[in-house]
């Protein structure tokens, strides 16, 4: 099973013995949910292109100069780290679980937007992914993934 | 074997239902749980059958289904297509209608889940995450994820008769070894030392089973004391005795994870990974080798 930090701690306590009922309980409340997120993931996944096409048009427009100040290849670097973040809240949308995306790549990448003082350049494109989910997915699967954009925006830009 | 989580404070000279009582045999919920398999989890309906539900293919799909997965469907839900096939010509349908959507869909799902190549799920999942770290993972992946959900009730029934069996089990097994039962007293250390490490390969293999990841039953190694206390033998019998208490279906279920317990248990059955197996006659390169 997909299993997200929780029952991972469930598995390792629970060693040598029977599960309780309430932690039962609790997998099976994981489990139940698991259907309908691999549908929204996979909904998620589809438009990935439309949702980083819809946010570098609009970032490009509002930020200009940012290929004379990083360089040509700024636009592609942009791209590639959205698609990057955007893929790590998928999967951490399906695992349900936000320390995933905290753990294996917030972290780090606060670390190296810090140390390249990009935050201030970067905030609007996150702002504006942020925007673009009510635009390109329906009510359901905005409000799946939004919880993890907005983690993202918060240890990145704000 | 592992045993840090058992209970350290059994003692080997107390009786054996002191000592099965200091398993946890009081862990184990009544066997009216607070659901049942009967209790479908909530599924989203989903578009294709919200829209083909009036057709008779679908009724005829879920009806082979129910037909040819029976023994791992509930009733209420083999009866379905029989209750559709009725009801659909009913002038009160359009109200029945969103009650059958997703009891149908949870059929149709099952359908096209065991059509379907069967179930990886030995494949630790951190290890699929890991391989597929930045990019999505693959649609096989995906499809072993809800096969794992839809089969958690089986998964949920056979974990609790394992619970439930443990002791009766484990006693089969003992009085092989000489066990005569009634007289606790005549357990010696070793049987009881025996008997705790089956119970821990049992619920190891429960929870795997559960959690559909081989990971618990990976802890395990067959050390010196396992090999004195007749471990290997002890788990071709208990293997046997639990294979006869089973249904074809749950054997069936648990059969893949009893086999990885084996090979954990027995490096002599255990294949060796492939990649040491292909490298072990050659030398491992130096560093300067590597990166040259």
């Amino acid at each position: 099973m997909l299993m997200n930090s929780s029952v991972a701690e469930l598995m390792q306590q629970s060693e040598g013995r029977y599960l309780r009922p309430d932690e039962l309980k609790t997998l099976h409340a994981y489990v139940e949910g698991i259907p309908k997120r691999v549908r929204l993931y996979q909904v998620l996944q589809a438009k990935e292109q439309e949702l980083v096409d819809w946010v570098m048009e609009k970032f490009q427009q509002m930020m200009p100069n940012l290929p004379r100040q990083h360089g040509h290849l700024a636009w592609e670097r942009c791209r590639r780290d959205l698609i990057m973040v955007w893929r790590y809240c998928c999967l951490a949308m399906l695992l349900n679980d936000e320390d995933y995306l905290r753990d294996k790549l917030l972290y780090w990448l606060e670390t190296i937007l810090k140390s390249f003082k990009m935050r201030d350049q970067c905030q609007p494109a996150y702002k504006l992914m942020l925007d673009s989910l009510s635009a390109v997915f329906g009510p359901e699967e905005s409000e799946s993934i939004r919880p993890y954009v907005l983690l993202a925006k918060s240890m990145l830009v704000n | 074997m592992l045993t840090s989580n058992l209970n350290p404070n059994l003692d080997l000279g107390q009786p054996l239902a002191v000592f099965l009582q200091g398993l946890n045999w009081d862990n184990r919920p009544s066997v009216q749980t607070f659901f049942s398999s009967e209790v479908l989890p909530e599924f989203g309906a989903s578009l294709l059958l919200a829209q083909s539900v009036f057709l008779p293919a679908a009724i005829g799909r879920a009806s082979a289904c129910a037909q040819s997965c029976r023994q791992r469907i509930p009733l209420p839900l083999r009866i379905l297509p029989l209750c559709l096939a009725e009801l659909c010509f009913s002038p009160a349908w359009p109200q029945l209608r969103p009650c059958f959507l997703e009891p149908l869909d949870l059929l149709t799902r099952i359908a096209f889940f065991k059509e379907t190549s069967p179930m990886n799920d030995l494949r630790p999942w951190p290890e699929r995450i890991a391989d597929r770290e930045g990019d999505y993972l693959t649609p096989d992946d995906l499809q072993d994820l809800i096969r794992y959900a839809l089969s958690f009730p089986e998964r949920l029934d056979l974990y609790q008769v394992l619970q439930q069996q443990e002791r009766a089990w484990i006693e089969q097994v003992l009085q092989q070894h000489g066990y005569t039962g009634g007289a606790e007293s005549s357990l010696t250390p070793a049987q009881r030392l025996l008997a705790r490490q089956l119970a821990f390969c049992l619920r190891s293999l429960g929870l795997s089973l559960l959690l559909g990841d081989p990971t618990p039953l990976q802890q395990g190694t067959l050390g010196a004391m396992e090999q004195y206390l007749g471990l290997p033998q002890a788990l071709d019998q208990l293997g046997a005795v639990v294979q006869g208490s089973l249904s074809a279906e749950q054997w069936e279920l648990l059969a893949p994870y009893w086999q990885l317990l084996r090979a954990t248990g027995d490096p002599s059955s255990a294949p060796l990974p492939k990649a040491k197996a292909e490298g072990a006659s050659e030398p491992a390169p130096t560093l300067m080798e590597m990166f040259a």
